[in-house]
């Protein structure tokens, strides 16, 4: 299987095929955060479709030395909140929304926590949301995150810390609504 | 919440988090203001509820095939480019024709010829301003076409 810098250079050599490679290697994992950010698995397709041809034009400019995936994302970000910006939101529950969450193991209680963490994720705001994805599911250290969203340390940690304190509090909710 | 708090919120984060690099405070620092203080006490205890919460989950792996999507989608904005070079060229050309036959006719009737550059100049500029190419195709209508073919 050819290496993303392999891919990468035979597509900035004009090699379209090449490019396959490395749609195929991160589609998954694209549409994943673009589900967490848009809520609409169509969408989500139209974004990370639209991020992968804006990415191809922008190639040229892709310096050796970066990784492709984060290089990646800052265009899918941007492709996602400009969707999301044109497109009404989803309403919390609606048939329309994915579910976003898996559980570590096959356990039943777990499998009711999922539920409930589901239903709080959506009650935050996209950017929440996406932080906690990538912190959390994807297991981001700070500096990475910073990176990957174009923000100071500081304000990863800051919004990091308000994000979880809401996610906390939905759950909360949720959890008082059901008793 | 007052700054010595948050500070003492987002470091305790960030050595919950393994990032004690990036923690303003070190621990001992930490642990004696959380010990006097019960609002860090109650919020830092909420954090871990919601960090333990999501430490048990993932994300759900998704299933999707989007390479032959996103191949039409190259060759649709290729076109698009191609369809922009060619019309930039003929604009080029055209720009130049007329201004061979203004400077040709300038001097049987300069006032008129004055008017039609000035009328000229503004379309021209109009779409400068716009960053539309008024000869090439409607790039959003022709992609979504190839898409749904």
């Amino acid at each position: 299987m050819m290496d993303d810098t392999e891919a990468i250079a035979q597509c900035q050599a004009g090699n379209p095929e090449a490019y396959r490679h490395l749609v195929e290697r991160y589609q998954a994992e694209a549409m994943g955060h673009a589900l967490a950010i848009l809520g609409h698995r169509q969408d989500a397709e139209d974004a990370v479709q639209t991020a992968f041809v804006k990415a191809w034009q922008g190639l040229d400019r892709f310096q050796a030395n970066r990784r492709f995936y984060p290089w990646f994302y800052t265009i899918l970000r941007n492709c996602c909140f400009k969707l999301a910006a044109r497109r009404p939101c989803i309403a919390e529950g609606s048939e329309e929304q994915l579910a976003l969450v898996a559980t570590a193991d096959d356990s039943d209680g777990l499998a009711e926590q999922a539920q409930i963490l589901e239903k709080a994720l959506w009650r935050l705001s996209a950017e929440e949301r996406e932080l906690i994805v990538l912190k959390h599911f994807d297991g981001l250290p700070y500096a990475e995150l910073a990176e990957r969203l174009g923000i100071p340390l500081g304000t990863v940690m800051s919004r990091l810390y308000h994000a979880r304190l809401q996610l906390r509090a939905a759950v909360a909710r949720l959890l008082k609504d059901q008793v | 919440m007052n700054p010595i708090c948050e500070q003492v919120r987002l470091s305790a984060m960030a050595h919950a988090d393994g990032e004690s690099e990036t923690a303003s405070l070190g621990l001992a620092e930490m642990e004696s203001h959380v010990a006097g203080c019960a609002e860090c006490r109650s919020a830092l205890a909420e954090m871990e509820v919601a960090t333990q919460l999501l430490a048990d989950h993932r994300l759900r792996p998704q299933t999707v095939q989007l390479a032959a999507r996103v191949h039409e989608g190259i060759a649709a904005a290729q076109s698009c480019r191609e369809a922009r070079r060619f019309s930039g060229l003929f604009v080029a050309l055209l720009t130049i024709l007329l201004a061979e036959r203004a400077i040709t006719l300038r001097s049987d009737a300069p006032t008129r010829w004055a008017s039609r550059g000035a009328v000229c100049l503004l379309v021209a500029g109009w779409f400068i301003c716009q960053r539309q190419n008024p000869f090439s195709l409607n790039e959003h209508l022709e992609f979504s076409r190839k898409i749904t073919l």
